[in-house]
């Protein structure tokens, strides 16, 4: 069993981790849609 | 497999407020697994009760009940509930109850994320319906009547309010779907209980891992369709308007790039639950779990190139024709991957034919008619006949009812007594099944020969010739419909009552669900169960 | 015994039909309408024999599972195995293998085969012998021989009466036209797509073909008709309110016949030419645009003029119907009756008929609105005076 302060620790850690991949998903997310919104208009047409 | 050494907490003041509050407030994955679930559920009668409108009007030719208008509404309206207010609901349902059961986690890693998901979910269904309720006091001219995939950009641009109405609701349901899967992601990442590393991981939660990324990765994209078409209705972009020097094709492509990976975000989890069930009641592990997995990313990768063989006909050049043909046909190999799994799963076991089982080899065997049909679809030449065809209409309809409903009806018997702690009743439910799946053939094998005699889609009246098949798959989908009701009726009587369940339920049934008792305390792992 | 002659008897009644269906080549259920170009038979042939493949594979796989659910069943004493995956060499071969003849299907029997179909299938130049043009707006077919400048509409001729059941429907009921579009048979005709609107598809069954009609862009495709006959199909791709009643029909005859009805349509055409000159009397003006709107008009505009609310304007009472058309220089008016007829709305479903219909035709069907569902202009509008505004 662990005590106290390395669970605090590790609780804090996983929080962390949490909030570096919701970020970096958020931040795909708007990529994608970014590149949707203005690149793919001008690339797509070449498959006509 | 894994055992789990922990009892549930009882804490006096985490017990959940009395009443509509509880509902409302609810960050539990317990609850808003329920939530999801019951939503998923009551939109799946709403599409059906349009579907059964639409199939009245077929039962005869001529136009007896409809006005075409209100025809191309009725369809439109049934795709997208059912694709968006029924399926995937009811998967992030199953996802939130149980895949923190499954990785030992005591909730979701993001509760309050997972209370605004769900709670979007019944605007975006308001807004959709709003049009169409608002044209029989003579507001307005309905609801979109464009199709669930709006891919006729040129049609949605001088279509009424209901396209603005069906655009909101459509960044809603984004909204919604892409903070479901971000919350899916991190959970499964990151609060997995001690000892359940990745390749440890029941198929189910791999499955919607995955699910989770396509989602990730289209979602953006249709909302940027969406929202181009807005500018373009409303702003004065020329995206898609041809008369301005637009390109009505390219809809189709935003359209279809979201829309091929949004069957398989449809089916994935169904084939990830599939697996569990086929081992339970055959009484040996999972056949293939490593094939399963590996197959199950290659068929995310693959949804991702294929999306132009949903526009064969629209005039592609010569080679990206033949591309489109080649990557489509490698879909049949990790599908075959699954299927041969499935098969591998039950060879040799002790195997007991409980409800889950019937829907889950029921599953098996229409969403294996679905894939073979599949198997045609891309030949380029040959497609020119079926695109656009009542042929289309019967192959998807194998694969998202006979696929990703009967996978749904399975995962709902299968832990229906985990959710409520009784068991259904059994004989009801096998007559469930006989009545779904007759009627279910009874309606959809009838399409694919008027298909193939050049019914096309989308229509509200067709020639004499095709009657007869119109005839008995209007009288199979009305009977369909009315053995849902049976459903409704065994749920009901579960939940208010009936043998107790035992914590393991089914007696092969595996993994750290079945350690808990049923149905589970309001807080469950507290502290990370040790898994063997 | 007498259960055993029953089940001789009904299977001496099969026998000789299964033959006899082999024999005449009737169609099954299995088959496409009956084939008439090469891309057609090719198609047909290409589905027949993949839906026998996957009948068949469906049966090995679900032979097996019959079997499996047969035998492997707690209730029979059966203790269950604990493989996790296959173990010995045979058991990967008998793994792998599925997958290798999947491949095969895929990628051999079916692949190369589906390559050269593609290639004939998108060669729509070479050797090509005639074009026609092909034009689509909601909800009707325009047509057009370039070569021979002859152009026409074609739209339903079921009536409204029969889509609604007060009259009994015909044999063909949805899928006839007033003007078929006219091929010959052994030529090979190039077909220009395109649509004024919205994406629109052209299909006819037994030619195998089918195409969208997008908006901005042409597309292309050929037929070679092997038979004479009439031929009938429909759009394809959802198109708004009319989409189910947009049929095409073709009527494929010999190269002379051809030639006969092409000279016929170009008298026709210089018909239409005098008719423009003639000055018209407002009766025969009436009696023409009654017969164009309940052609043209009444998919939309309904046959009481009023429109269906939300969706399409109603011509009684409508302002545009009961003002000016003409200023005092005899130009049009913009956005006035006339112009909107003949230039169309951009945006909406109201097309530029100047392209669809002759100057008669526009003459008359403006004059017979403006004089009916309780509009009284009492005015009319020459055929003259609509060559001049062209």
């Amino acid at each position: 069993m662990m005590n106290e302060p390395e669970v605090m620790n590790e609780h804090e850690k996983r929080e962390r981790r949490t909030v570096q991949l919701v970020v970096a998903l958020m931040l795909f997310v708007a990529f994608i849609y970014a590149v949707t919104f203005f690149k793919l208009p001008l690339w797509l047409p070449a498959l006509q | 497999m894994a055992t789990a050494t922990t009892t549930a907490v009882h804490d006096q003041h985490e017990h959940p407020p009395a009443g509509i509050m509880r509902w409302l407030t609810t960050t539990n994955h317990k609850d808003l697994g329920i939530l999801y679930m019951s939503f998923g559920a009551i939109m799946f009668f709403i599409g059906g009760a349009f579907i059964v409108a639409v199939r009245a009007e077929l039962l005869l030719p001529g136009l007896q009940l409809l006005s075409p208008g209100m025809y191309n509404q009725l369809f439109t309206l049934h795709a997208l509930i059912m694709v968006f207010g029924a399926i995937m609901p009811f998967a992030t349902g199953l996802n939130n109850y149980l895949i923190p059961l499954m990785i030992g986690a005591p909730d979701m890693a993001l509760p309050r994320v997972n209370n605004w998901g769900f709670w979007i979910l019944p605007f975006a269904a308001t807004l959709l319906l709003t049009p169409f309720l608002l044209q029989f006091s003579g507001v307005g001219s309905g609801a979109t009547g464009a199709g669930w995939i709006m891919h006729n950009a040129s049609l949605d641009l001088q279509s009424g309010i209901g396209i603005d109405f069906a655009i909101f609701t459509i960044h809603l349901l984004g909204l919604s779907s892409i903070t479901g899967a971000i919350n899916v992601v991190v959970t499964v990442l990151n609060m997995r209980a001690p000892g359940i590393s990745l390749m440890k991981m029941p198929l189910f939660v791999w499955a919607w891992l995955i699910t989770a990324f396509m989602l990730i990765l289209a979602m953006p994209v249709f909302s940027a369709a969406a929202t181009m078409l807005l500018t373009d209705r409303h702003f004065g972009t020329h995206f898609f308007d041809a008369a301005n020097g637009g390109d009505p094709i390219l809809l189709q492509h935003l359209i279809w790039f979201f829309g091929h990976p949004e069957v398989y975000i449809v089916l994935l989890p169904a084939w990830g639950l599939i697996p569990h069930i086929l081992a339970t009641f055959s009484r040996k592990p999972v056949y293939g779990y490593r094939a399963q997995v590996y197959a199950l990313w290659t068929i995310c990768f693959l949804s991702f190139i294929v999306w132009s063989h949903h526009m064969l006909t629209s005039g592609l050049p010569l080679a990206a024709e033949v591309y489109f043909m080649y990557s489509t046909m490698a879909v049949s190999i990790p599908t075959s991957v699954l299927v041969f799994c499935w098969l591998g799963a039950i060879w040799r076991g002790a195997m007991t034919f409980e409800t889950p089982m019937l829907f889950a080899l029921g599953f098996v065997a229409h969403f294996g008619m679905g894939a073979l049909t599949g198997l045609i679809l891309p030949a380029v030449a040959v497609n020119a006949q079926y695109h656009n065809s009542y042929v289309i209409v019967s192959h998807f309809h194998y694969t998202f009812f006979g696929g990703g409903i009967f996978g749904m009806m399975a995962a709902a018997y299968y832990w229906l007594p985990k959710f409520t702690g009784h068991m259904f009743d059994e004989k009801l439910g096998r007559l469930h099944f006989w009545l779904t799946t007759i009627f279910f053939n009874m309606t959809f094998i009838p399409q694919w020969f008027a298909g193939l005699d050049g019914m096309p889609r989308h229509v509200a009246d067709y020639p004499l010739k095709l009657s007869a098949a119109n005839l008995v798959s209007s009288a199979g989908a009305f009977l369909l419909g009315l053995a849902q009701l049976l459903l409704v009726y065994i749920v009901v009587k579960c939940v208010r009552g009936g043998p107790k369940a035992t914590g393991q339920v089914w007696e092969g049934a595996q993994g750290l669900e079945f350690t808990l008792p049923s149905p589970p305390p309001y807080h469950t792992f507290e502290t990370p169960p040790e898994v063997k | 015994m007498r259960k055993t002659g029953k089940q001789l008897t009904l299977l001496s009644g099969i026998v000789p039909f299964l033959f006899a269906s082999g024999l005449a080549h009737a169609k099954s259920i299995w088959d496409f309408q009956e084939p008439v170009t090469p891309i057609a038979h090719d198609s047909m042939t290409v589905s027949v024999d993949f839906q026998r493949i996957i009948m068949v594979i469906y049966a090995v796989v679900f032979a097996i599972f019959i079997y499996s659910i047969f035998r492997h069943r707690k209730n029979s004493g059966v203790q269950p195995a604990a493989f996790t995956g296959p173990r010995t060499k045979w058991q990967w071969a008998l793994a792998i293998s599925p997958f290798l003849i999947l491949i095969y299907i895929d990628y051999v029997l079916m692949g190369i085969p589906a390559f050269h179909s593609i290639v004939n299938m998108e060669d729509t130049r070479t050797a090509a012998e005639m074009v026609v043009k092909v034009t689509a707006s909601q909800w009707k077919w325009q047509y057009e021989y370039p070569e021979e400048d002859i152009r026409f509409v074609s739209t339903i001729a079921t009536t409204q009466e029969q889509i609604h059941n007060k009259k009994t429907k015909g044999e063909h009921y949805l899928q006839e036209v007033d003007n078929p579009l006219i091929l010959p048979t052994n030529k090979k005709v190039r077909i220009l797509l395109t649509s004024t609107d919205v994406i629109h598809s052209w299909w006819v069954p037994a030619f195998g073909v089918k195409r969208d009609a997008v908006p901005g862009y042409l597309r292309e495709m050929w037929v070679n008709i092997d038979k004479p006959g009439t031929y009938r199909g429909q759009c394809a791709q959802l198109c708004g309110d009319g989409h189910s009643f947009m049929p095409i029909v073709v009527e494929a005859i010999a190269e002379p016949q051809f030639r006969e009805w092409v000279a016929k349509k170009k008298a026709e055409g210089s018909l239409a030419e005098t008719a423009a000159g003639k000055v018209w009397s407002r009766n025969e003006l009436m009696v023409k645009g009654e017969e164009i709107y309940k052609r043209v008009c009444i998919a939309c505009h309904q046959a009481d003029g009023k429109g269906i609310p939300g969706a399409f304007p109603a011509l009684a009472g409508s302002k545009i119907v009961n003002g000016p058309f003409l200023d005092n220089d005899d130009r049009l008016i913009k956005d006035g009756h006339l112009d909107r007829v003949m230039n169309g709305k951009p945006g909406s479903a109201m097309q530029a008929f100047k392209n669809i219909l002759s100057d008669a035709e526009i003459a008359a069907v403006v004059t017979y609105e403006r004089n009916s569902f309780g509009n009284r202009m009492d005015d009319m509008v020459q055929p003259s005076q609509v060559k001049a505004l062209r």
